[in-house]
């Protein structure tokens, strides 16, 4: 891929997240925060929300905004007999670049502090 | 299991059961992770929040489905969209208040003009709420379909007008709240109605009749005129110095309500004019 095109991809992207106005509150940076932490892996919402520290209340409409622009995918966990299955969540590729678009990965896999602590002050 | 996670399952199963299908997944979701909270206090405050959740994100999205226009306006409308449907919305308000304040101003003006006019069998009413209330209708219906925001402004104007005409007609007949005659009578003034007077007209029934019953006796008071003769005096007074439960109390009346324009009381005595306190 020539360097016009990573431009033009790059330039359809940012439209594209202008467009999903993901306000990027400090708490939403604490639930990407809670992602990035392993990437790759299924989080359960408990499991962030204790990680992050935050409410439900708080947690949820941030998750439910991210599945609905496609920065977060969701599952149902595959249940043993007897057992009701939870909700899973992953960061999405999309959801990646989002976060590096942001400066919230680095080179380590661990979260930029200072765009968390910048978002807060 | 304790009563407090039992009150927060039951919580949670009722926001699942009501929740509108594209949030049932979520909703079900905040269920299933209540099991694995261990401190009843905080399954309790994880049921509230995911509640709150839910109509965080429920409401605004049926909102505005109901004012988009088919079912595929929700996903597509962004913030701008959602504006000029406000300003639809706010503009439809504004025009059906300034056909209420239209009528009002023209019955007013009509009382103030001709002191001594009759309406004879149409009480004052019709003009003030019926006409405009009609024309909501119309209006309505008619914008429903092409301008649907604005419509929606029209109907919440004529629906509070018309309960605050409920809620009056209630009061007159003696089983609302005084509130609302007070209220009502601190709005004609502020309205400036009878200003030259400086008299504000509080009618307090004693004998189940319609008929205001005040009468002006001398400068500065009034007496209440019922069926078994005078049963009260005052001295008139103006909005600020209102005090209907007195008035109430000293003649034992059923209640209290507001008269209309021009110094003659307009509720229930279907626009007789010489039933209500003299003007200067």
């Amino acid at each position: 891929m020539g360097r016009a095109d990573e431009e033009l991809t790059s330039y359809i992207y940012m439209c594209r997240v202008w467009r999903m106005k993901l306000r990027l509150s400090p708490q939403t940076l604490q639930v990407l925060d809670a992602f990035l932490q392993v990437p790759k892996d299924w989080k359960y919402g408990y499991d962030i929300s204790r990680n992050t520290g935050l409410k439900s209340g708080t947690l949820y409409p941030i998750l439910m905004r991210m599945a609905e622009r496609k920065l977060l995918e969701t599952s149902w966990e595959t249940a043993e007999i007897g057992k009701p299955p939870r909700h899973l969540y992953r960061l999405t590729p999309d959801g990646m670049r989002f976060a590096r678009e942001h400066g919230l990965v680095r080179s380590t896999g661990r979260v930029g502090r200072a765009a968390l602590s910048g978002a807060r002050g | 299991m304790s009563p407090l996670r039992r009150l927060a399952s039951r919580l949670l199963r009722a926001v699942l059961r009501y929740a509108p299908p594209d949030s049932q997944d979520w909703a079900g979701a905040m269920l299933r992770e209540l099991d694995f909270i261990e401190s009843d206090w905080a399954a309790f405050f994880w049921a509230l929040g995911s509640t709150t959740a839910i109509f965080k994100y429920s409401v605004p999205r049926r909102l505005r489905a109901w004012l988009g226009k088919g079912s595929g306006g929700e996903e597509k409308m962004t913030m701008n969209d959602i504006g000029k449907k406000a300003v639809g919305v706010a503009s439809g308000v504004a025009i059906a208040a300034g056909v209420t304040l239209g009528a009002f101003g023209l019955v007013w003006l009509m009382f103030y003009l001709f002191p001594k006019w009759d309406l004879g069998p149409v009480p004052w009413w019709v003009g003030v709420v019926v006409l405009p209330e009609t024309v909501f209708v119309v209006a309505i219906v008619a914008l429903w379909r092409k301008r649907r925001p604005m419509a929606v402004g029209i109907l919440l104007l004529a629906v509070t007008l018309g309960t605050h005409f409920i809620v009056h007609v209630v009061n007159i007949k003696g089983r609302g709240s005084e509130f609302v005659a007070v209220l009502d009578c601190a709005v004609a003034v502020g309205a400036g109605q009878r200003a030259s007077c400086g008299v504000l007209q509080i009618g307090v029934r004693s004998d189940g009749g319609l008929s205001p019953g005040w009468r002006r006796q001398g400068r500065g008071s009034e007496t209440f005129r019922g069926s078994r003769g005078v049963l009260g005096q005052r001295r008139i007074s103006r909005a600020s110095e209102l005090q209907p439960r007195d008035d109430r109390r000293k003649l034992g009346a059923a209640h209290s309500y507001c008269g209309g324009p021009g110094c003659c009381v307009r509720a229930g005595d279907q626009g007789r004019c010489d039933g209500g306190l003299a003007c200067e």
